[in-house]
């Protein structure tokens, strides 16, 4: 896979960010970039700051230094509901559906708040949103009777319906089976050919290594390495930071 | 006989499936490690071992005896203990009276405070100390000892080593050592490989949830273990170590 040229604008970056909870610092001045269109993996051990990041870029988190950026223009300061309407779309690792909800409703919900839509292209948006996610055989099903994989679809669909220009995905493989992993993967493959840029913290590597075109690894606070997937993941600095020096 | 036998085990949390199809077996004083990363189902696995977590499916055999209904207190009762992620001491308790909590009534042993302090002497001049002003290292050493009072034949230490100092770890592994030549039975979840590799007589490596790699230390690679670790391309057993069967090579 390859990805885009170096002229490529950057959609979403970090600058020079640190944050610290109390004593322990979780973000260590990290600089970070997703290109428009482009799909980023994430990884690295417990504790490495990759949640932190998603927070920082997403707004729910204020960085104690650094700036966010978004398409040039500096929303460090705005809060998470401003990004998501500029295009910064988030899906979480455990799905939190609108339970009563149908996956219709659900949907809506992300087109109505995340981009102020009027009732009938809302209706139309968040119907294409379960269509990308393949939903739509389950559009009336209440969110509280789906399985796993399918309130996974769901999660995406809903942030899909906000219009973001980058999603950002949290472990949003946690939980699946093997075969759940990789349909779930041609899900996100399907939107990534879209156009719409990707960061995704993800532990299921393998799974990751398919659908990205660079992959950064964070160990306590800082990017330990950024390039393509597999030399990142063949590199002995990332082996070690997850398993430990290969030297006692 | 086998120490402990796991078969066709599965646990999870309401959807998500944390550890599934899961059979492996342990010798009376072989050590095992599990590796995996995060998420791999290697604390359920162990909490679903001792009693902590209700497994949804399999067997769970200690000593000749089937365990699996029962409550975690009846299998310590039996010999089965386990050393928590994150080690969970009563602060406010000495570490003297820490270790005396884990004594069970009518379960004859070796192990006492003061074999316990032989075998962690880390722990000799903290015994009247509370166990919220100690290190790292001499809490994982306190809480290792609570679980030896019980006199287990198969101890369960998950994350041995988590953010330890590696002077600690080195303690730590040297006192380990010591339980396993008593004929201790050892289940350790552990991230540091190379520390794995020295001093484990098996290694079982989750992914998903799953057992996808399994042998002797001796015979897998560092190369081997990180292609399974990550489930990479190129990373199947050979047929020499294959993987998740239960029987130790």
């Amino acid at each position: 896979m390859t990805g885009p040229g170096p002229a490529t604008p950057r959609v979403l970056e970090a600058l020079d960010v640190s944050h610290r909870f109390g004593q322990l610092p979780v973000l260590v001045e990290v600089g970070f970039h997703v290109n428009d269109g482009e799909s980023v993996g994430v990884v690295g051990p417990n504790g490495a700051g990759k949640t932190t990041l998603l927070n920082v870029l997403s707004g729910v988190i204020r960085p104690d230094a650094g700036r966010v950026c978004f398409d040039g223009v500096d929303v460090t300061k705005l809060a998470v509901d401003r990004r998501c309407r500029m295009g910064v779309g988030r899906a979480h690792q455990v799905p939190r559906p609108f339970g009563g909800m149908t996956v219709f409703e659900n949907a809506l919900v992300g087109a109505t708040n995340g981009r102020a839509m009027r009732r009938r292209a809302a209706h139309q948006c968040a119907m294409e949103a379960i269509d990308r996610c393949r939903l739509s055989p389950l559009a009336n099903r209440r969110a509280e009777t789906l399985g796993l994989l399918d309130r996974k679809r769901l999660e995406l669909a809903r942030s899909l319906a906000t219009g973001p220009r980058v999603l950002l995905l949290d472990e949003i493989g946690g939980g699946l089976t093997d075969a759940e992993a990789v349909e779930l993967l041609d899900t996100i493959r399907e939107i990534r050919q879209e156009g719409i840029a990707i960061v995704w913290i993800e532990h299921l590597v393998h799974v990751l290594v398919q659908a990205i075109d660079r992959l950064v690894c964070f160990d306590q606070g800082r990017v330990l390495a950024d390039g393509d997937p597999q030399v990142v993941m063949s590199d002995p600095v990332v082996i070690d930071a997850y398993l430990g020096s290969a030297e006692l | 006989m086998t120490a402990l036998s796991v078969e066709d085990l599965e646990a999870g949390y309401g959807l998500l499936h944390a550890v599934r199809d899961v059979t492996f077996r342990i010798e009376p004083g072989e050590t095992v490690a599990i590796v995996g990363a995060n998420g791999a189902g290697k604390s359920t696995l162990l909490r679903a071992v001792a009693g902590a977590h209700r497994p949804t499916r399999g067997r769970i055999v200690l000593d000749g005896r089937d365990v699996t209904g029962m409550p975690a207190h009846r299998r310590v009762g039996l010999g089965l203990s386990l050393v928590p992620e994150g080690r969970r001491l009563f602060p406010d308790l000495t570490v003297e009276e820490n270790l005396l909590v884990g004594r069970v009534r009518g379960r004859q042993g070796a192990w006492d405070v003061w074999s316990v302090i032989e075998a962690f002497p880390i722990i000799e001049r903290l015994l009247f100390q509370k166990a919220r002003t100690l290190s790292g290292g001499e809490q994982q050493a306190t809480a290792i000892g609570r679980a030896l009072m019980a006199n287990p034949s198969v101890l369960l230490i998950d994350e041995v080593s988590l953010g330890l100092a590696p002077v600690a770890v080195d303690g730590l592994y040297g006192s380990l050592g010591a339980l396993t030549a008593r004929g201790t039975s050892l289940l350790l979840v552990e991230q540091n490989l190379k520390r794995v590799q020295a001093f484990a007589d098996r290694i079982l490596c989750m992914l998903e949830g799953a057992v996808v790699l399994e042998g002797r230390s001796t015979n897998l690679t560092r190369e081997q273990i990180t292609g399974a670790y990550f489930g990479l391309r190129g990373s199947s057993p050979p047929p020499s170590t294959a993987a998740a069967t239960g029987a130790p090579s």
